[in-house]
């Protein structure tokens, strides 16, 4: 009930504003405004609208559409790259969602993760190691990210994780968590006619952050289970 | 003796035109609450947030849905105002009975809906060039595609609510005006209704039946005939009412 | 044709009956007053006549249809009365406008020249106006909308008695010119005697007498003279008025029967005859027996 005060009370107010301005003959007389306002208010409105109109074709700002991105097409993409890195198949995995690679020597024969985040409970991003015989006392490291999109706007991911050789651990670092705010314009009514194929445009599309270690065949992985996984 | 020979749709046009310089008044009760409406949109309406490794992504939403809730509300109460006595019988000073009075209001009604929505829709533009004067932030445009993007439609679909509200208002007033005692009557009857069908899960949901609709052609058919049902019933009240002036 | 046709109308307020059982009709160019005192049902009577009320029973015909709800009669008719809603958005000049636009015999040059005659202040709204001159405006429209029947219902109210005279020769001299039927309501009949044509008196919602104004004028007697005397003619007699003028002395009022006989043998016995304007007539018509006096009259015999 509480939760409808606030209603009742805007509502009571434009009920109040509605009764007021409305110029009423013969028994009611008095008025806020001068009996003709009406329409010259709505003439210099209209005006306002028609001029704010204009001026809104030349704001910058792009357009984004929710059906400018196909949610197939993004959970293929995702689905792919979720693939060929299980699958131990780097190659397979689209350059453009690799962000970053390493490369460190490294000689001895165990190593550990050690994996950094700002919110220690949490750490994102999912660490997968594969042991290949194509590597000899080097490491290599790949961050991989899926495209991004939150409420159908694309989000361009650039930070990426630091990854460092401490001792006998791959230390990973998180980005520092960067704030990104958009104001977006919804023209949309909220009728259901008008919601009609996306039923709810307002999601995030689920991503995935992906880091991803080729270590020597003969390597001893010393970092607690739940950490990583093995790929191969 | 020679009598004026007079074709109702003749005189149904002229009353039209003189109730809508008698009414003007109703435009500044819109202009303010929309502008009302705009300055309560400006906080934004949504706000969705979501985050990723290295990101936490905000979305502010700004739309119109204040500015049209508040004309639909407009809407009603404008179309209850005129039906009591003051406004009712204004054009009982000229020529007129109830059936031309009665659809000379009801054009007018129909007329003021669509100019309601028109600058509700409209009113959009406004709030998006403020947004972006005011917030630092970028300022997306979001195209929700299908009919949505067309303003036309957009127009459309809010004119046929705002009008079934403003001929709910039309009945309402009607038949408020037939006996005082249904001013207590018609909102206990809506307020007890809605207990009804919320406590005891009654398979009435007026609500989705009207709102939930996806096909606009339905939706469209529901509202105007649900109009057309109301504008029959203040109809038939009003050739009930004498004029008591 | 008669233009208004009225048979045992009757309009009940709840319990109240407004008009009961009234049967009266009225002809093509007439110019008729209605009176009757306050409350008498002359206001009920004209709305119904103009179709904004609808009678509870008989039946009403103007024009020979039935007035409610009938375009053709509202278009055909204009009611005018003291309580007429107009919108304060237009100006008087663009009331005059909307009813050049309405009706189609509207002769605009006249409301115009009337307009200015009495000075109306052509930017004012309706509602800005003193009392007397939101009657003199809407007399204008009722005038100049030429409606084949013009009903004006206490159309005098808050005039002075310049535009109240102003007012009655307007009527006449557009009645004149343009025949059609007229119907008046005022307490003021002493004043409209010389234009009326015919008089329709109410009293406690029912029909009283319709008669042309000359026979109205005829309608009652007053005789004053010795108390003995009077007697011998007022015996068996409706009397309407009894006043004591002295000691020995009586007035009394009472409808004319008498012939010129008669009236000629009371003259000779001493009794004063002398005539009763319409206006009197209608009033001792309608006032309760012997007047405001018998209720201060305390004596025994009362």
């Amino acid at each position: 009930m509480v939760a409808f005060l606030p209603i009742l009370i805007i509502l009571i107010i434009v009920a109040a504003l509605t009764t007021t301005f409305m110029v009423s003959s013969g028994k009611i007389k008095k008025s806020l405004v001068p009996a003709k306002a009406g329409g010259w208010m709505l003439i210099a409105y209209s005006s306002l609208l028609i001029v704010a109109i204009v001026v809104s074709l030349f704001i910058p700002g792009e357009t984004i559409s929710t059906e400018s991105v196909d949610e197939q097409d993004l959970e293929q993409t995702v689905e792919d790259m979720h693939e060929a890195v299980f699958n131990a198949e780097l190659d397979d995995v689209d350059p453009d969602l690799i962000l970053q690679e390493w490369s460190f020597d490294y000689e001895k024969d165990a190593v550990g993760l050690d994996l950094l985040s700002a919110n220690p409970d949490q750490f994102s991003i999912m660490v997968l190691i594969e042991k290949t015989n194509e590597l000899d006392d080097d490491l290599k490291a790949f961050y991989i990210h899926s495209p991004m999109y939150m409420d159908g706007i694309p989000i361009d991911v650039e930070t990426t994780p630091e990854v460092s050789i401490l001792d006998e651990e791959v230390r990973v670092v998180t980005p520092e968590e960067q704030q990104i705010r958009y104001n977006v314009y919804d023209h949309g009514l909220s009728l259901e006619p008008f919601k009609e194929g996306n039923d709810s445009p307002f999601h995030s599309s689920f991503s995935m952050a992906v880091l991803y270690l080729q270590v020597p065949e003969d390597l001893e992985i010393t970092a607690d289970i739940s950490d990583y996984e093995i790929v191969r | 003796m020679y009598l004026t020979e007079v074709k109702t749709s003749d005189i149904i046009g002229k009353q039209f035109r003189y109730k809508f310089k008698s009414y003007i008044g109703v435009f500044s009760s819109l202009v303010i609450i929309q502008l009302l409406g705009l300055l309560f949109s400006l906080s934004g309406s949504r706000f969705s947030s979501s985050s990723a490794v290295g990101y936490q992504v905000d979305v502010q939403y700004y739309t119109v849905d204040i500015v049209m809730i508040f004309t639909i509300f407009w809407g009603f109460m404008s179309a209850m105002l005129l039906t009591t006595k003051a406004y009712r019988e204004d054009d009982f000073a000229f020529i007129t009975n109830r059936f031309s009075s009665n659809l000379s209001t009801i054009a007018f009604l129909a007329v003021i809906s669509l100019i309601g929505s028109l600058t509700a829709v409209l009113s959009g533009f406004l709030l998006k060039v403020v947004v972006y004067l005011v917030e630092s932030e970028p300022l997306l445009s979001l195209n929700r595609g299908g009919i949505a993007s067309t303003y036309s439609l957009e127009i459309l679909g809010a004119f046929v609510v705002v009008f079934l509200f403003a001929t709910l208002g039309y009945a309402a007033g009607m038949i408020i005006q037939l006996h005082r005692l249904f001013i207590v009557v018609l909102p206990a009857i809506f307020l007890g209704g809605s207990v009804w069908v919320a406590t005891f899960d009654v398979p009435i949901d007026l609500f989705h039946f009207y709102f939930q609709e996806a096909n606009f052609l339905l939706f469209l058919l529901k509202m105007v005939g649900t109009a057309g049902v109301l504008c029959a019933v203040a109809m038939l009240i009003a050739n009930r009412l004498e004029v008591k002036r | 044709m008669d233009v208004i046709k009225c048979e045992d109308v009757t309009k009940t307020y709840r319990r109240r009956k407004a008009l009961d059982q009234v049967s009266f009709s009225i002809g093509e160019n007439k110019l008729v007053g209605l009176v009757g005192r306050n409350g008498a049902g002359k206001t009920t009577l004209m709305k119904v006549l103009a179709g904004m009320l609808r009678e509870s029973s008989g039946r009403v015909e103007v024009f020979s249809r039935r007035p409610f709800n009938d375009l053709t009669v509202s278009a055909n008719s204009i009611f005018i009365d003291d309580e007429m809603n107009f919108p304060p958005t237009m100006t008087l000049v663009e009331l005059l406008q909307e009813g050049r636009r309405f009706y189609q015999n509207w002769d605009h040059e006249l409301a115009m020249k009337l307009f200015e005659y009495f000075n109306l202040p052509s930017k004012a709204r309706h509602q800005d106006l003193s009392k007397g001159m939101q009657s003199t405006f809407n007399m204008i429209i009722g005038l100049c909308a030429r409606c084949p029947l013009t009903i004006f219902d206490e159309p005098t109210t808050g005039m002075d008695s310049v535009v109240r005279q102003d007012f009655y020769r307007a009527l006449l001299k557009d009645y004149l010119a343009h025949p059609r039927t007229i119907l008046v309501s005022t307490h003021y009949l002493n004043e409209m005697e010389e234009i009326l044509e015919e008089v329709v008196l109410l009293d406690k919602g029912q029909l009283v007498l319709q008669m042309p104004i000359d026979e109205l004028n005829e309608f009652t007697i007053r005789l004053s003279g010795k108390k003995d005397v009077l007697e011998r003619w007022i015996q068996g007699k409706e009397v309407l008025l009894t006043k004591e003028t002295g000691h020995d002395d009586q007035s009394v009022i009472l409808k004319n029967s008498f012939s010129a006989e008669e009236r000629q043998e009371m003259k000779r016995s001493g009794v004063h005859v002398s005539s009763v304007s319409a206006s009197d007539a209608c009033i001792y018509a309608t006032s309760p027996k012997g007047g405001v006096d018998h209720v201060f009259d305390r004596s025994e015999d009362k």
